[in-house]
């Protein structure tokens, strides 16, 4: 079987008998376990084998039966900020290093209503904030095209990028048929781009963020990782679900179109993108090229992919044209006074009185837990004070605590003004950036930017922190307007590293995104780029 | 809560005793404070924040159940994965908190926001769970409204209402139950609360006893919270300050967590005090601070000063989008909202020529008014479809079962309005029984307190002719009486001819004695003047 068979194709060979879902769940662990246990570091935790047993054995009967369950069997790494029921949910932190929730989040749970395996909880920058993935309390994902020691030349380990790093570098490395991740600013797309797999983050309040634990709720946006547009179609297609009874953000995936009589209609993203690929082509679409996208940081390869790009749709006779999204400079710092604000807000409930981790008198503070015996003494409190400054200081990491910091400063009634407020003025003005283009008279369908300025970096390689929040100048925009914007990896860079461009649609049009990404990936350029093996994992 | 005392103290004014060194006094019908001491006279300014909890089944954002301050429930028995704020659980508006606060708003003729929204209030604590309180500051549900207050000497004072907040309220930290440890209950954790704030509208104390009163009154009236204070249902901040007559207001002091209406009454008069003693001594200084009030010494004392306050960094809570409010949901709940007190007061008054004072006390509890009404007009064919006597109704109303309820510290009257005991249908067959003559009105009480006792749920015929004690009004057997009466004592009719009024006293006493009380006191009024006159 190919190495990137997609989902249908696996669930195909289940139903006829071809593919066991014990085999196909095996073999993952032995690929993730190929080298070294955990090889690449993707993963947190696993599924304990007891309750995979199980899974797979109960997967294996419905199939024996005829299931009617839409991801049976399939194998699916969930990144580990999204809670999950008796499985360890850490959030890449100390704070939460022994933390199991008693309830699913809303993605898992319609996923194991689907019959999907979630074989385990991949790594990630602690709480979703970093871009490599790197930032955690359960050290950096390495990046399946990193290249090994060949010929006695020293390895060069890359990052997987981030914070959805684990998700992307599973589904990269074949790890799992598919992955979740959140993006906030980039999270899931950035990762993708440096790993090489599709990632699609939908409309803000489609998929519902009830058990993702949050980093800044107005922008966390639940997505897919896949190697191809048809898995992520299926994917959405389980996750997309109004779930007003917990999440009040969460919508339904009507149409958005104000002259449709039909407005409120519930929609089906599955069937509208297979009807598209059935009934429409590039040229029933209008690409956007904004020019603010480029920018003096880019990367030559990326400059070039993206040209090139251009070129294949206009060959194809599909419509491309230049547009403006003037404010789009803006849109990095309003982000990160904004994310960090709300994160400043969401992160205050890590305080040690409830659960996750708390620090005892004793213990000693560089982090590694006490308990010599020495505690058999009635310990006096230290006070409720000192046992927050105690347990934050040594719970959360220091990227955390530098962005809590800035949103701390951020909302302080000196600064809100200045900071906050402005920045939230920032965020209509990108939105209506957008909505001119997608809404007035161009009609945009489809903008088209790279992913990120660069390719994947180097583990170690000593960034300035003004050049890591840089990275996601791209895909920051998206997330401010709340627009579904996608990840496809299209080349390999001259330095053999996955290249990739970004598309970005109006709000609720994930179908139409969906079907540009699937004709794009599937020009003749670019489509062999599945085909290719990761260098770490030959 | 005290039905009969409730108005009483507050006309009595027990409620704002002066102290030994300053008075209230009226000038010109305003409030003002003089302090004996120095002679000045002190202008007092109130302003006051109640948090009522929401009636309602379950909390603000939870599905949680709302146990209110509800007793006997085991710690964290009701606490949900939202009220304990677990990662990744998010909020979800209970649209029956919403409800109450709109019907609260209509009630104190506020406008209710078509478009508000909620906000985050942070400081780290161990009873609030998130690290923020979920409240509403820049838009609240409520602006505007106001409260009309009666004062004692029946001047009328107007409070304004500034708004009416909707926010979570926080857990309870109990310190006094383990030697090392805090222990922390979540059930309260996470309940509605309405925030009423005035403005600073308040000169006495006084007006500050009657305002929490009425707003007490007001919230159980229309149903959207139990504003038991002693339950913490309702609780109190204050804000305070004195100043000169036609001078700047005064520093504020704040006074936290109040648990009476007594308290605050008194909690403001000792912070007067105390303000104007400073003032008035060569300090001249009082600072912006938060103190308490204790209440054995009748003192406030020092919290926190206003520096040491953390900066709550408010922002508007991303978890939740606006509460848009649609004008047609507004108007529905008007409608449903019913006769709010002031109306029915203002209709009883007319409608049955009530005292003021009478139809006040109807109104402190609805099902009273509603009682009250009921017993004039239930089954009037018992009666010759005359309504009954209004006058005699609000004297066992108001009288015999009022201090009933207060000897038996029964605070909820529809508590009583069953079959066993005070039943719409006994308490009018009881008063037309009385009409009838049937029963003379004292005999009627005994049989009231017998039927409210609830020992004998018999009717109340059946219980006056067990126990035999139907009125006597046969004439030829009271004619005989009466003579014998008047020829036995000589003396005291030539007494009663020299215009001794009291002697006829005397007589009508020896018959009620005679005839342990059952007699028909007309008729003996009527045999007595005859045989009095005879002797003439």
């Amino acid at each position: 079987m190919n190495r990137l068979a997609n989902i249908s194709q696996i669930r195909k060979s289940l139903i006829e008998g071809k593919l066991k879902v014990n085999d196909l769940i095996q073999n993952k662990f032995k690929e993730i376990n190929k080298g070294s246990v955990n090889h690449l570091n993707t993963f947190i935790s696993f599924e304990d084998d007891k309750s995979l047993d199980r899974q797979i054995r109960e997967s294996q009967e419905r199939y024996d039966k005829g299931t009617n369950k839409r991801l049976d069997g399939i194998p699916i790494g969930v990144k580990d900020n999204f809670s999950s029921k008796s499985l360890k949910t850490t959030c890449g932190s100390k704070i939460l290093e022994n933390y199991i929730p008693s309830f699913d989040s809303t993605v898992v749970k319609l996923l194991k209503e689907e019959g999907a395996i979630i074989i385990g909880k991949t790594n990630m920058d602690e709480f979703s904030m970093g871009s490599s993935s790197t930032s955690g309390n359960f050290g950096s994902v390495i990046n399946p095209w990193s290249k090994p020691s060949l010929n006695n030349s020293e390895k060069e380990l890359y990052v997987a990028g981030g914070s959805s790093g684990g998700s992307a570098a599973a589904v990269a490395s074949n790890y799992c048929v598919a992955s979740i991740g959140s993006d906030t600013g980039g999270s899931i797309r950035q990762p993708s781009s440096y790993c090489g797999v599709v990632g699609f983050k939908p409309s803000y309040g489609l998929i519902s963020r009830f058990g993702l634990i949050s980093y800044a709720s107005s922008l966390d946006t639940p997505g897919v990782l896949t190697n191809n547009v048809e898995d992520a179609a299926e994917l959405l297609d389980v996750l997309i679900k109004k779930d007003q009874e917990n999440d009040s953000t969460s919508l339904e995936f009507i149409n958005n179109n104000k002259n449709n009589n039909n407005n409120n209609e519930k929609r089906n993203i599955l069937k509208e993108f297979n009807e598209k690929l059935k009934f429409k082509n590039i040229k029933d679409l209008v690409f956007g090229i904004p020019k603010d996208y480029l920018i003096k940081e880019l990367d030559e390869d990326i400059l070039n992919l993206w040209k090139e790009v251009v070129e294949e749709i206009e060959k194809r006779g599909g419509k491309v044209i230049p547009v403006s999204l003037p404010h789009t400079r803006y849109a990095l710092p309003a982000y990160y006074l904004l994310a960090t604000s709300e994160a400043s807000s969401n992160l205050s409930r890590f305080d040690g009185v409830r659960y996750g981790y708390r620090y005892e008198s004793g213990e000693n503070t560089n982090g590694s837990s006490g308990g010599d015996g020495s505690n058999e003494t009635i310990k006096v409190g230290m006070g409720l004070k000192d046992m927050y400054t105690k347990t934050r200081t040594n719970g959360f990491g220091e990227e955390v605590k530098k962005r809590i910091i800035l949103g701390t400063m951020a909302l302080s009634r000196s600064s809100y003004d200045n900071f906050y407020t402005k920045a939230q003025k920032i965020r209509r003005l990108v939105s209506d950036d957008f909505k001119q283009v997608f809404e007035g008279e161009e009609k945009v369908d489809i903008l088209i930017t790279p992913t990120a300025p660069s390719p994947a970096f180097k583990q170690n390689e000593k960034m300035d922190p003004i050049e890591v929040y840089i990275n996601d100048i791209m895909t920051i925009p998206s997330n401010l307007a709340g627009l579904p914007a996608c990840s496809i990896p299209l080349k390999l860079s001259k330095s053999n590293l996955p290249i990739s461009v970004q598309l970005i649609s109006n709000r609720l049009t994930d179908d139409n995104l969906l079907f540009a990404a699937h004709t794009i990936m599937n020009f003749d350029n670019f489509k062999d780029f599945n085909s290719q093996i990761p260098n770490y994992l030959k | 809560m005290n039905y009969l005392n409730k108005i009483n103290k507050v006309n009595n004014k027990l409620f704002y005793s002066t102290t030994n060194q300053i008075k209230n006094v009226v000038i010109d019908n305003k409030d003002y404070l003089k302090s004996l001491k120095t002679g000045e006279t002190w202008e007092l300014i109130v302003g006051i924040e109640v948090h009522a909890q929401t009636k309602t089944k379950e909390k603000l954002f939870s599905n949680s159940l709302n146990i209110g301050s509800m007793e006997g429930f085991k710690a964290n028995s009701r606490v949900s994965f939202v009220d304990a704020a677990f990662p990744g659980v998010l909020p979800v508006l209970n649209d029956k908190c919403v409800e109450q606060a709109i019907k609260t708003g209509l009630a104190i003729g506020g406008t209710i926001n078509r478009y508000s929204f909620f906000d985050r209030k942070h400081y780290f604590y161990q009873d609030l769970p998130q690290g923020y309180q979920i409240t509403q500051l820049t838009e609240p549900i409520v602006k505007g409204g106001s409260i009309e207050l009666e004062l004692g000497d029946g001047r009328q004072h107007k409070v304004r209402i500034s708004h009416i907040q909707l926010e979570q309220d926080s857990g309870k930290s109990i310190h006094d139950l383990h030697p090392t440890k805090s222990l922390v209950d979540l059930n309260r954790a996470g309940i509605g609360l309405m925030e009423i704030v005035s403005h600073a509208d308040f000169t006495s104390s006084e007006q500050v006893g009657c305002y929490i009163q009425k707003l007490q009154h007001l919230l159980k009236h229309i149903g959207s919270s139990d504003a038991n204070m002693q339950f913490g249902e309702m609780r109190c901040d204050v804000n305070i300050s004195v100043h000169k007559p036609n001078t700047e207001f005064g520093t504020r002091v704040e006074l936290k967590n109040m648990i009476s209406a007594k308290a605050i009454v008194s909690s403001i008069d000792s912070e007067a005090r105390r303000q104007i003693n400073l003032l008035e001594s060569d300090d001249k200084k009082i600072s912006r601070e938060t103190r308490g009030f204790n209440q054995e010494t009748g003192e406030t004392y020092h919290l926190r000063t206003k520096e040491d306050e953390v900066d709550y960094r408010f922002f508007p809570d991303p978890d939740l989008p606006p509460l848009i409010i649609s004008e047609e949901r507004i108007n529905k709940i008007k409608q449903q909202l019913g006769e709010l007190p002031q109306d029915m007061k203002k209709r009883l008054i007319k409608q049955y020529s009530l005292t003021n004072y009478d139809a006040e006390l109807l109104i402190q509890d609805q099902s009273i008014a509603k009682f009250f009404e009921q017993s004039i007009s239930f089954n009037l064919n018992n009666n010759n479809n005359k309504p009954r006597d209004v006058k005699k109704i609000l004297n066992f109303l108001l009288r015999d079962i009022f201090s009933w309820l207060n000897s038996n510290n029964i605070t909820d009257f529809k508590s009583i309005t069953n079959e066993n005991q005070l039943s719409i249908e006994k308490f009018t067959e009881l008063l037309d029984l009385i009409e009838q003559g049937y029963i003379s009105t004292n005999i009627g009480k005994t049989i009231l307190f017998q039927m409210l006792n609830g020992s004998d749920n018999r009717s109340p015929k059946t219980l006056i002719d067990s126990q035999g004690l139907s009125q006597i009004s046969d004439d030829s057997l009271l004619d005989q009486l009466v003579q014998k009466l008047v020829d036995d004592h000589p003396k005291e009719v030539i007494e009663y001819h020299q215009g001794k009024q009291r002697v006829y006293k005397f007589f009508m006493g020896e018959i009620m004695k005679k005839t342990k009380g059952r007699s028909n006191p007309e008729i003996v009024n009527n045999l007595l003047k005859k045989y009095l006159d005879l002797k003439k």
